[in-house]
């Protein structure tokens, strides 16, 4: 059975399931997302809607059911976890930009020390990833002296100069300043405007209504309801939607 | 001849031998580090049959009174090395070896306490950036953890030193050896004092510097 009317979904996840302990948190998830869409996950906290980004990159190891990113099967016990990291960048709530090292360093690391390419052409790369996340000057700068919102669009570049086939947003806005928001929004947006397949666990409605093209509900370790966007925010059929988006908008 | 015109004298010998103490120090702490740093690894390693060992030594060494490690090592090697027609093992030499077994386990507590400081967060940063375990560890933990153990590798390094004038006791020429036979040459009660004063203050100096900056250290790291 199809989950949704695509002709090759690049990523796929079918009757997923994850227990920790005994605290089931994904009781079979079934969801996909197209090449170059933009899909987000919401939910109430506690859905569960997380774990299935950390389900996708192989951070969090499925107890059932399948994952897969383009030709790669996730809940392969033989995976290549490397090999999928590298093609599946995901960005955190908490930044978590290595400390130590400057701006410019944090973004150039991975791709030198992990994908062994070219010390010259990395850091050309670097500068315009972070001239594109409006950062050019900051390059210097350590994390620690950068505000919240810069350190999460550093967070972004970093992953981006990975070169990842799709990108993982969890909650990357719910630690930031109301002020700082808009702006990792919008290089969220300029990225996604560039043709990369991102998938969003988010709070923030208003942009997911925006920018998604694809919406999936999430509630105790399901997802409820699934759509196009607009459709499920102008009129939800499941009751939790309802609820849900009567409580957050 | 008053105090000061008898030692004058003897004071670049004693030099010398000090000089045996800072080395053999150094020399102890730098292989503490390379094993220590391991061990402390591998402390934190994921499968238990690695880890379980792993722990076992480090409390083995790190709780052995450093004088009975020290007569146990002096004992258990040999007078000569198995290489070609046979080289002398320096009495030094094991005593430097002596002195990194418990040193290796007070490191290798430093490395595991500086490693799981480092947020748990960052293991995670640096999966997701494709780094495998090791290079986690070395790329991105292990420069991290380096500024949490700095001081009291520090101040490891300091006793390890001080403890160098055990190697007295087992046949080392160094500075308390050195000093025993300046008093033994000159057989004057009244030089003990001085004598030994002058390798306590030669200690003192080189180590209260070191121990003032860890203590520095530590006090920048706290304020943040």
């Amino acid at each position: 059975m199809k989950i949704r009317d695509l002709e090759s979904p690049f990523i796929e996840l079918r009757d997923v399931r994850k227990s920790f302990g005994t605290t089931a948190v994904l009781n079979g998830v079934d969801l996909a997302v197209g090449r170059s869409e933009v899909a987000c996950i919401i939910g109430p906290s506690g859905s569960g809607k997380s774990t299935v980004l950390r389900c996708i990159n192989a951070l969090t190891r499925i107890d059932g059911g399948s994952v897969r990113v383009g030709d790669t099967r996730v809940d392969d016990p033989r995976l290549d976890t490397q090999a999928l990291h590298r093609r599946v960048g995901i960005v955190f709530q908490g930044y978590n930009l290595f400390p130590h090292r400057t701006v410019l360093q944090n973004v150039m690391m991975a791709p030198i020390q992990v994908l062994g390419r070219e010390r010259g052409e990395v850091q050309a790369q670097a500068r315009a990833l972070l001239a594109q996340v409006h950062l050019a000057g900051k390059e210097n700068a350590y994390p620690g002296e950068l505000s919240g919102g810069q350190q999460q669009r550093v967070a972004i570049a970093r992953s981006l100069c990975m070169q990842p086939e799709v990108m993982l947003f969890d909650e990357v806005t719910a630690a930031l300043d109301p002020e700082t928001v808009k702006e990792v929004l919008g290089v969220i947006q300029e990225i996604a405007a560039d043709g990369m397949t991102c998938l969003l666990v988010t709070h923030e409605m208003r942009f997911a209504r925006e920018v998604a093209d694809y919406l999936y509900f999430m509630d105790q370790g399901r997802v409820v309801e699934h759509g196009v966007a607009k459709d499920v925010f102008n009129a939800p059929v499941d009751a939790r939607t309802r609820a849900f988006l009567d409580k957050v908008l | 001849m008053n105090v000061i015109d008898t030692l004058l004298p003897w004071l670049p010998l004693m030099g010398r031998g000090l000089l045996v103490n800072l080395g053999m120090g150094a020399l102890a702490m730098a292989l503490a580090c390379v094993l220590g740093t391991l061990l402390g690894a591998a402390q934190l390693a994921p499968s238990a049959a690695v880890s379980r060992p792993a722990s076992w030594l480090t409390q083995l060494l790190r709780n052995a009174p450093w004088l009975v490690v020290m007569f146990f090592v002096m004992q258990s090697l040999p007078y000569e090395l198995p290489v070609g027609n046979g080289w002398p093992f320096p009495a030094w030499l094991k005593a430097v070896l002596a002195l990194t077994l418990p040193a290796t386990g007070n490191f290798a507590e430093i490395v595991r306490g500086g490693l799981r400081a480092v947020p748990l967060a960052q293991w995670e940063a640096a999966t997701a950036l494709g780094y495998s375990r090791a290079a986690r560890l070395w790329r991105v933990i292990l420069p991290q953890a380096t500024r949490l153990m700095l001081p009291p590798a520090m101040g490891l390094y300091c006793v390890v030193t001080m403890s160098t004038a055990l190697g007295s006791l087992v046949g080392v020429s160094e500075g308390l050896s050195v000093a025993r036979e300046v008093l033994a040459a000159e057989a004057r009660t009244e030089l003990l004092l001085p004598v030994y004063g002058v390798v306590l203050l030669a200690f003192f100096l080189y180590i209260f510097p070191i121990s003032m900056l860890a203590r520095a250290l530590e006090r920048r790291h706290a304020g943040r």
